[in-house]
């Protein structure tokens, strides 16, 4: 009889810890999908980020997984969205409802978060934008980058530092890319250049997708600016900096972001030849620059070194780093892989001005994200291309090189 | 509008043109010779680019000197497609054709994914980041290469098919298959040869326009729609009308994006194309 209850008790004991999944106990693995764009449009930077996320979530196992998970590992279960909204929003079910993900690290761009976040509010797992500079509008969702809206205001602010510093710029015009993203940062940056008193020009809309930017340099030129403004890609920045170095035309200030004036590849892609003609004076909206003064950089780069000694360690790379990073610590803070439990983990992180979990630069006052999903008290950073080298040079806190105003130096 | 201006981007209009005709020939003389549409056209081409990146890290060959290598390779591998793959699906009718060629996109770019990866690809030639002044007027010297071989190969491929005895057996082949077969002609080597000279071209083109291109392996059914605008535009089966076709996109591209920016500069192509559909179906220079 006594044996017969001892069972009995085993058998419930057993059950319950079954019936628990997604419990700390239970727990074998962590599944954490990543949705990037490892193919198509987007494929440079989802790429890089892959190797950022793959090079912190090796290093976490290695050192025994989730504690609070019982040691468990993490298990990224990758899907490409080929850099297509509609295969994002696919993928985005197949992860959260046939692969059962905890959370996912993704999408990559803002057109990829339109499409995710109603799949994510749906089946109630979160995300993690990269690239995608929109505001939240699930509670499901949250992102690293800066708001669009700040974007703009941040070329605003650099426009004014540079008259400050003796620059002169009364008329200025505008290229974006004509989709969300695009079209808030051209919005806010115009409101901006005009509360200082600047003439702008025109905003010019360019497709993304666009297979030559020579007209778009020309209707510019034909403009005569001070200074340009440019919201582009990375393709459409590389079409951008050709035309200008094909027709010769280096004039106004220009000033643009961000893949497609600071993504670390860039160089290479343009060839020394037009890279140090078209890239040496204009200004790059960067979210990181590994000359930046921050610990938990530093020492991510050097591991990333380590880990791809034949690949660049550059800005995407540092995004998956710091994604993974997160949900790393979401998961361990969450101590379960319910999505539900891992969203609110993930929203409830913090961590000070130059933690070693801090990694990107324009974290400058550590990482905690407000109630819309937003990373709180980001800052821009302006880059200068030399030899094929990026430097900070605003804002001046975190410079490391003078920068090169045309007409003042 | 200043006139220099005005000049430039009307002539950057007709080089790139010439560049979205030189993709679309060879769409046009496989669709002409079997009225198969070929959707793995722009993804054969993008792997003629990625054999020519390849060739040039291996053993520094400049991309321009593969043009004649990669034409004989990929004529082989045309003619060899056509046999083992298409001529058994293009019996069962042109829709299984159609869609034989779209497994092939996937083939092919899965491919290229696994072999090169995605990231993307500058290739340098030896005219890379070269131009040429005409008074204000720059020209990129790989635009007017590409430019250059758009002409010869329209003119070429023109003579081909209307002056010559194997271009007589295509349209013989085209327009009744079964006349043709009892007039003597070899069906199936005709058009497995004009199928590989479809191929072979993209192998040529791939290595022209390879500077003109950031190369990734998801590229070419954009490629394919770029091309089969341009077909269906300048009038389908006609080659010259493909170049002028090419010629005209280019420029209405170039201009609207200069007068009314990048967003009508995209459109403008196929508003046109649906004018010209509206006003002559069988495209600006096709014939009834």
């Amino acid at each position: 009889m006594e044996r017969r209850l001892k069972l009995v008790l085993a058998g419930l004991v057993g059950a319950a810890l079954l019936g628990a999944s997604g419990d700390a106990a239970s727990a074998k693995e962590a599944r954490v999908g990543v949705l990037m764009p490892l193919t198509g449009r987007y494929a440079e930077s989802g790429n890089g980020v892959m190797r950022g996320a793959e090079m912190i979530v090796k290093e976490i196992n290695a050192k025994g997984g989730i504690k609070s998970l019982g040691g468990a590992k993490i298990e990224l279960v990758v899907a490409d969205n080929g850099s297509d909204p509609t295969k994002t929003s696919l993928e985005a079910r197949r992860l959260m409802n046939d692969e059962k993900v905890a959370f996912i690290l993704g999408p990559y761009s803002t057109p990829e978060a339109q499409a995710f976040m109603p799949v994510a509010d749906r089946y109630e797992v979160g995300g993690l934008g990269l690239q995608t500079t929109l505001v939240p509008q699930t509670p499901y969702f949250q992102t690293l980058s800066i708001a669009a809206a700040d974007f703009g205001k941040g070329y605003g602010d650099l426009v004014k530092w540079l008259r400050q510093k003796g620059a002169k710029i009364e008329k200025v015009a505008l290229t974006y890319a004509n989709n969300d993203y695009g079209q808030v940062v051209q919005k806010s940056a115009v409101e901006s250049l005009q509360a200082q008193g600047i003439k702008v020009l025109e905003a010019i809309p360019v497709e993304p997708g666009v297979k030559d930017m020579t007209p778009v340099v020309l209707r510019v030129k034909s403009l005569a600016p001070d200074a340009v403004i440019s919201v582009v890609y990375f393709q459409d920045g590389v079409l951008l900096h050709r035309a200008r170095f094909n027709l010769g035309y280096d004039d106004p200030i220009w000033i643009g972001g961000s893949a497609g004036f600071s993504d670390e590849k860039l160089w290479n892609v343009l060839t020394p030849e037009v890279a140090s003609k078209t890239l040496t004076d204009v200004f790059g909206f960067a979210f990181f620059s590994d000359d930046a003064n921050l610990p938990g950089m530093k020492e991510a780069v050097r591991r990333g070194q380590a880990a791809y000694p034949d690949k660049p360690i550059e800005q995407s790379f540092m995004f998956g780093a710091q994604a993974a990073t997160l949900v790393a610590a979401a998961l361990e803070k969450a101590g379960s892989t319910d999505p539900k439990k891992v969203n609110a983990a993930f929203r409830a992180l913090k961590f000070p001005a130059g933690a070693p979990e801090v990694m990107l630069p324009m974290m400058v006052s550590g990482i905690s994200f407000n109630d819309k999903g937003l990373v709180e008290g980001t800052s821009p950073l302006f880059v200068q291309w030399k030899d094929g080298k990026k430097h900070i040079v605003y804002p001046e806190a975190v410079a490391s090189a003078k920068a090169i105003i045309k007409g003042v130096n | 509008m200043p006139i220099d201006v005005l000049l430039q981007a009307t002539t950057q209009g007709l080089l790139m043109g010439s560049i979205y005709a030189l993709v679309a020939l060879s769409l046009t003389l496989i669709f002409a010779v079997g009225g198969l549409l070929n959707f793995a056209h722009g993804d054969f081409m993008v792997l003629a680019m990625y054999a020519a990146f390849a060739v040039l890290a291996a053993v520094g060959v400049d991309p321009y000197l593969l043009a004649v290598p990669l034409f004989g390779l990929f004529f082989l591998v045309g003619t060899g497609l056509f046999r083992g793959l298409v001529r058994p699906v293009l019996s069962e009718g042109l829709l299984v054709g159609a869609q034989l060629t779209l497994g092939m996109v996937f083939v092919l770019q899965n491919a290229m994914l696994l072999i090169f990866g995605g990231d993307h690809l500058s290739v340098p030639t030896v005219l890379s980041n070269r131009n040429v002044a005409f008074g204000t007027v720059i020209l990129p010297l790989p635009l007017l290469v590409a430019s250059a071989v758009a002409a010869i190969l329209s003119i070429f491929l023109y003579v081909l098919l209307m002056r010559t005895d194997f271009g007589r057996q295509v349209r013989a082949v085209t327009q009744n298959r079964d006349a043709a077969a009892l007039m003597g002609i070899p069906i199936v080597r005709v058009q497995a040869k004009a199928f590989g000279l479809g191929i072979g071209l993209l192998g040529l083109t791939g290595a022209f326009l390879v500077a003109q291109f950031t190369l990734t392996p998801s590229m070419g059914l954009d490629l394919t729609l770029l091309a089969l605008i341009v077909m269906v535009f300048g009038g389908i089966g006609n080659f010259l009308g493909c170049l002028g076709g090419g010629l005209i996109i280019g420029v209405i591209e170039g201009l609207g994006t200069l007068f009314f920016g990048g967003t009508v500069g995209a459109m403008a192509p196929y508003v046109a194309l649906v004018l010209v559909l509206l006003l002559r179906p069988h495209g600006l220079f096709g014939e009834h």
